[in-house]
């Protein structure tokens, strides 16, 4: 006997994924300057936070998460993606934080299995 | 159950899906579906779910939401509706038992690389930053290394590419990423250019369908 889901279980929903990734991002970088010795440490966190929450929901999906932290100082950043999957069960989301010296920018690719 | 193996990382499920017309098609070898359109009828034998199997399908998993849907669904069924509403069937494909890559087919990060420092050395050559291009340029960078992995004989991989490009002025970056997947079969690849003025970091995910 196969076990069945209901279709809201096995989508890529972003508006959740959306608020696992600010969690985290708001967990490790919330309140911090930018600093060079602790961003190698603040990008792994905040990559590790959103990939253990993102196992919790038990979805069947694999998933990569990317970020980018960038320090402030007026200089241009461009980010771009472009995949080629199954558009009717692959997903991808995207947050963009910044404070007062840095910005972070977070992307979750969900891909069906 | 049946299953396809056990998945190191994740579960396995079957999914059902409401209200849309469930078509199971059987796979052709080396597919790999970019869209759902289905096609509704195939020589290798149909079977399509209508309204009554959803109805006998409700009632054995009856959950909640299955069994409204499945109302939702009949009500739509009768009455009238224009064929552009209809809500468009998504195909399911038969198991084809493909634990892991053909022998050739597999994706090799240092050969992913090669193209891609090569193409990056050639694209970027003469660029400097311009904040009215960039966007667009970091995009085309994007597909093209995509359309370079997918050219690499790697038929059942899905491919994401993300590139980030910015303005060298002395600050600090730093990216990172991590993958839940099958660490035996999916694989990445990046590259970093840089140049006076601009800077390009490019990574490539492949990841292996079942």
């Amino acid at each position: 006997m196969d076990d069945f889901q209901s279709a809201e279980e096995t989508a890529f929903v972003v508006d959740e994924v959306t608020n696992i990734i600010k969690e985290a991002v708001e967990g490790a970088i919330g309140g911090n300057g930018y600093q060079h010795n602790k961003v190698n440490q603040w990008t792994s966190n905040v990559v590790e936070q959103c990939l253990n929450q993102l196992t919790k929901l038990g979805k069947p999906f694999k998933y990569i998460v990317t970020c980018v932290i960038m320090q402030k100082n007026g200089a241009g950043l461009h980010t771009a993606s472009s995949c080629f999957w199954d558009n009717s069960t692959d997903g991808s989301c995207t947050v963009r934080w910044e404070n007062k010296t840095m910005f972070c920018i977070v992307s979750v690719f969900g891909l069906a299995i | 159950m049946a299953t396809t193996g056990s998945h190191p990382a994740v579960k396995l499920k079957k999914t059902i899906q409401f209200p849309q017309e469930v078509v199971n098609v059987r796979r052709p070898s080396n597919c790999l579906s970019q869209n759902s359109q289905p096609e509704s009828s195939s020589t290798l034998g149909v079977e399509a779910a209508g309204p009554n199997m959803a109805r006998r399908r409700s009632t054995k998993y009856g959950g909640g939401t299955l069994l409204t849907a499945a109302h939702a669904f009949r009500r739509m069924t009768r009455n009238s509706i224009a064929q552009e509403q209809l809500p468009k069937p998504v195909v399911k494909y038969e198991n084809t038992y493909k634990l892991g890559p053909d022998e050739g087919t597999e994706f090799f990060p240092s050969k992913a690389k090669n193209e891609i420092e090569v193409f990056l050395e050639q694209h970027m050559r003469d660029v400097t930053y311009d904040p009215s291009t960039a966007a667009q340029l970091t995009q085309t960078i994007a597909d093209k290394v995509k359309n370079l992995t997918k050219e690499l004989n790697c038929p059942r991989y899905k491919v994401v590419s993300t590139v980030v490009v910015g303005e060298c002025k002395n600050q600090g970056l730093e990216t990172a990423s991590r993958c839940l997947w099958d660490d035996g079969k999916d694989n990445f690849a990046t590259v970093c250019h840089k140049n006076k003025t601009i800077f390009a970091v490019v990574t490539v995910f492949a990841v292996y369908f079942e």
